[in-house]
């Protein structure tokens, strides 16, 4: 009998090189949306105030009074770090979208889901005009996003298939999100409030196993916020201050009603997400709580006046959707989904985007 | 498969062809020291395992060692000699080299009236082996049957000084510089004299620049440190669902081609404990014609040995007594052990360890199926009193965290991985080869890690736990980490005397892994308490008060190290216990920070010693656990399970 090497997970692709060429190939379109953002001067002023907060970081410098505007630190820290202004951030932006579709891409090829489905799936969140405004135009927000998707998919590993390494992956991810836009905070605090919940029969008779699991996703998330806030707190002598400024960019002043009803409404352009909840509702019922678990996130989130919006609410859950879609789909089930992705591409252009700050953002584009 | 692979000069049991075995059936059921019933199960017994007739009937109990002997003596057509009550010609046994009778199973007794010798064998006494004496010894002989035991206590008894001068010197004569004997060589005494001469001519005449390049060297070592055990921690944690070893591989795996097995277990002054560990040994599932085990006892420690004899050991456990010598240290022990090894493999157990019944079979098919190149496999080891107090509780989160997580990495990463205290599993050969352990490092189950690695040797872990006794005491504690972080710190003077031979051997990857885990580990910890009381004293002034001794990127360095590195290294004590289902655990994590500091406590006295006293072995107490070896439950165990053990 050979010797058979320790090996990780099956990744698709298996081999390093030709995964990262994958992802490289998926961030193409979107570093030529990028190339067009900066020819046609098209700047959001999202990514304008994350280029403003970068120009103050102080690299090196003894002093850190700065800090009190330089939430969220990552993309600010990046627009500090990389010169021509919103323009890097927009290519930032559109690189980052390769390496999540590729984890989506590669979640549906390890579940044997047809190659034909899987480029019309991919296309219900690559294709929406509001997948390319948020990578090319809120770098912040695209961000966190992007990370929350991928931290979503190890979170359904981790209460579902008991992956270890999938808490390890929500954990982290929710915690480098934190660093990039505090509406993963929530997000963080909910899932690891849901867990338990959502894995109850795993649970059952387990002492201080759903307070475990809570810490485990919640922990990286709440120490970035903490850690920032003595940062703060060090060095400028306000608390959060910076986090709040920057959580207000798109407050509605929405009553929690009023938000609920904002993501409800959302929703129903998204048939995807209800044919992948419907789906999991007859395969997995008891996965369901942690499919639906993102909504009050949202819900949440927008109460709070954090940084999220329909944007973001579709490509959250859109990709949710994706991570949902069942192992070795049946040829009905297939048609469903595809018609479903399909049907979503559609309504999301006619009726989403034009209503939606993605809208003007296409009729500047061409 | 091994039972065809290994070596006869190292074949222990009496040679047995059919014939033998039914004449010695046949005579020890007319002596009526056997029935018919047992005879019958133990050929099935001798068919299952390949093993010999006399070999199953003394593991299994059916017959006294002492009576089969005797009874082969007469189907040999030999007399039998009771070594234990003959007179022994000391000068003559003594020209024949201890490791030359070891390994032939005779020796010579005494000189006959006639001018032969009177030598005892415990294997058939063949045509071939009457001419191996003689030519051996000179001049005629005569061929009398013993038991092996006696035969290998006659031998340690007349050979015991050289058998300790082996124990002791046969590495360091082999390779000084693979020997902690002299903890450093002078190259190493030299760069480190003159850099301590530097420093001080530095810190005298700058002051303040030599603190921030002492803070920033100190810093960004910490952070490297810090990333390394994280990456490798991700590397483990996905190899979640992959179970090296399954039990479809341990179906496949017959009793006849399981390896013989020797276990080594070194006791001292732990009378208290060596009942349980008898009846924890019996609790391994492998054949016991097939087992080995070696309790390993100190000269002079007679309360254990008499606890040993009043527990009455099955046959399998032979007890060993290791010639008095110093360093009295735990690898000079096993060297001895070694010696007297049988086994196509060989494993160390503690006295207070459970390990899991299959174990043994894991190992072996790790062995069977692995390449030459590889000559340990490493088990997980955990605690069964995790939950005793807070110090247990911590103790077991970082064991967690480093056998379910680092090693798993370092093995995925092919990085040398420093065995772990037990369990660790070897071919018998190869460790021969290794030049066994090296009786003056105290973590010698770390160097002998490295030193696979830097030989060309590879080392590897299986999902298989060894259960053991945490440290609830603070005191035995520090003395028990005190001895592991001087063990690092030798293992680490050791294998980079010769740097660029490391690198050559095992590459750059794995050189930078061992310097960071063996040599950072120690250095981590001794910079705590600088670290600690700067941000204490960052809390207590005004945020510009120390930015002369934490200028620009220092400042910035020591930030990430506080906000991140701490923040990664409590995630992944968090995911160990996670992992291994000991969810009351996990919010433990958070006191990481003050466990740290026990380790900087112990850090220190580390390095008092390896200048004061490095080859001292600071003895670990066992048997305090006020739960008097509690099974270790499924939950316990979830590390070996089947995928991961998360939320079931």
């Amino acid at each position: 009998m050979p010797w058979v090497p320790p090996r990780r997970r099956d990744r698709w692709p298996r081999d390093p090189i030709a995964r990262w060429a994958v992802r490289t190939g998926l961030s193409l379109p979107y570093l030529a949306l990028a190339w067009l953002v900066v020819e046609r001067g098209v700047s959001s002023r999202l990514n304008a105030a994350t280029d403003e907060a970068g120009a103050a970081v102080e690299w090196g410098a003894s002093t850190f009074g700065w800090v009190s505007e330089a939430y969220p630190p990552i993309p600010v820290g990046i627009a500090g770090v990389l010169p021509w202004g919103t323009a890097a951030l927009s290519v930032v932006g559109a690189l980052a979208a390769g390496p999540l579709l590729h984890s989506l891409v590669e979640r549906l090829v390890r579940r044997d889901v047809p190659v034909p489905l899987v480029v019309l799936l991919i296309a219900s969140v690559a294709l929406t005009p509001l997948f390319g405004y948020l990578a090319t135009e809120d770098l912040s927000g695209f961000l966190a996003l992007a990370l929350l998707v991928v931290a979503l998919e190890g979170f359904l590993r981790f209460v579902t298939e008991a992956d270890t390494e999938g808490g390890f992956q929500a954990g982290l991810l929710l915690g480098v999100a934190a660093a990039c836009d505090v509406s993963s905070v929530v997000f963080a605090l909910l899932l690891g409030a849901s867990a338990p919940f959502v894995a109850r029969a795993r649970y059952r008779g387990v002492p201080a196993a759903g307070r475990a699991t809570a810490a485990v996703l919640a922990f990286p998330a709440v120490a970035a916020l903490l850690g920032w806030a003595f940062l703060e707190w060090r060095f400028s002598g306000t608390v959060l201050d910076s986090v709040l400024e920057a959580a207000t960019v798109e407050h509605s002043g929405d009553n929690l009603g009023e938000a609920a009803v904002h993501v409800a409404r959302t929703t129903l352009h998204l048939p995807l997400f209800y044919v992948c909840g419907a789906l999991l509702t007859v395969r997995r019922p008891a996965a369901l709580i942690a499919y639906l678990m993102p909504l009050p996130g949202l819900v949440v989130a927008a109460w709070l006046g954090l940084h999220t919006g329909a944007g973001a609410t579709v490509v959250i859950l859109s990709g949710l959707a994706l991570l949902a879609v069942p192992a070795r789909p049946s040829r009905g089930v297939a048609l469903l989904l595809g018609v479903a992705a399909v049907a979503q591409v559609v309504v999301v252009w006619l009726v989403v985007t034009p209503n939606r700050l993605a809208g003007p953002w296409i009729a500047l584009l061409f | 498969m091994y039972a065809r692979a290994h070596e006869d000069r190292y074949q222990h049991a009496p040679s047995d062809d059919d014939t033998v075995a039914g004449r010695l059936g046949e005579a020890l059921v007319a002596d009526g020291r056997l029935t018919q019933g047992q005879l019958a199960e133990a050929l099935q017994a001798r068919t299952r395992t390949g093993s010999t007739l006399a070999s199953v009937l003394i593991a299994t109990g059916a017959v006294r060692r002492r009576d089969v002997y005797e009874v082969l003596a007469r189907v040999w057509g030999r007399p039998f000699i009771d070594l234990t009550t003959t007179e022994l010609d000391r000068d003559l046994l003594r020209s024949v080299a201890f490791e030359e009778l070891v390994a032939r199973h005779w020796l010579p007794v005494r000189r006959l009236p006639g001018g032969d010798v009177l030598v005892a064998t415990s294997v058939e006494p063949s045509r071939e082996l009457l001419d191996d004496v003689e030519s051996t010894l000179g001049g005629p002989a005569e061929l009398h049957v013993t038991t092996e035991w006696d035969l290998s206590r006659t031998v340690i008894r007349a050979h015991h000084d050289v058998v300790a001068d082996r124990a002791t010197m046969a590495l360091w004569e082999r390779d000084t510089d693979q020997s902690a004997r002299q903890v450093a060589n002078r190259t190493q005494k030299v760069v480190g004299g003159v850099s301590l001469a530097v420093l001080v001519v530095l810190l005298v005449l700058a002051p303040r620049a030599t603190l921030i390049a002492l803070s920033a060297v100190g810093g960004f070592g910490f952070l490297v440190s810090v990333a390394f055990k994280f990456v490798v921690c991700l590397a483990g944690a996905r190899l979640d669902w992959f179970e090296s070893i399954t039990e479809e591989d341990l179906a496949g795996m017959s009793d006849e081609d399981l390896p013989s097995y020797t276990v080594l277990v070194p006791v001292f002054r732990e009378a208290n404990v060596v009942a349980h560990l008898i009846e924890n040994l019996g609790a391994l599932d492998y054949p016991p014609e097939k087992l080995q085990i070696l309790l390993l006892l100190e000269q002079d420690d007679d309360e254990t040995r008499e606890a040993a004899l009043a527990s009455r050991p099955p046959e399998t456990i032979t007890l060993l007594t290791v010639p008095r010598g110093a360093p009295q240290t735990k690898p000079r022990a096993c060297n001895v052990g070694l010696f007297f090894a049988t086994g196509d493999c060989l494993v160390i157990y503690d006295a207070e360890d459970k390990p899991d019944p299959d174990q043994l079979r894991k190992a072996a098919v790790a062995f069977d199926r692995g390449e030459e190149s590889l000559v340990c496999v490493q088990a997980a080891l955990n605690y069964w009193n995790a939950e005793e107090n807070a110090l247990t509780r911590m103790f077991t989160l970082e064991y967690s965290f480093w056998f379910d997580y680092m090693l798993p990495g370092l093995d995925l990463r092919r990085m040398p991985i420093p065995l772990g205290g037990t369990s660790n599993h070897f071919r018998t050969a190869a460790l021969r080869s290794l030049g066994g352990w090296d009786p003056f490092n105290v973590t010698e189950d770390a160097d002998l890690g490295i030193r696979a690695a830097a030989l060309g040797t590879t080392v590897g872990v299986i999902n298989s736990t060894t259960f053991e006794e945490a440290n609830r005491a603070y005191g035995n504690f520090v003395r028990q980490r005190s001895r592991w972080i001087k063990g690092y710190m030798q293992t680490t003077l050791v294998h980079l005397r010769h740097p660029v031979r490391l690198v050559r051997t095992v590459g750059w990857r794995a050189t930078i892994g061992f310097a960071l885990l063996v040599g950072g580990t120690p250095l981590s910890f001794l910079l705590v308490p600088p670290l600690y009381l700067a941000f204490v004293l960052s809390l207590l002034v005004p945020p510009d008060a120390l930015s002369p001794y934490f200028p620009g990127w220092v400042l910035w360095v020591a930030l990430l190290n506080l906000l991140v590195g701490n923040v990664l290294m409590i995630y992944v004590s968090m995911m160990g216990a996670f992992k291994r289902r000991r969810y009351r655990l996990v919010p433990w994590a958070l006191l990481n920070p003050l466990y740290w500091l026990l380790h900087s406590v112990a850090s220190y006295k580390a390095l008092w010693q390896l200048v004061t006293r490095p080859h001292y072995w600071e003895k670990t107490d066992h048997g305090l656990s006020a739960l008097g070896g509690g099974d270790a439950g499924p939950a316990d165990r979830a590390g070996d399970a089947v995928g991961p053990a998360a939320p079931a």
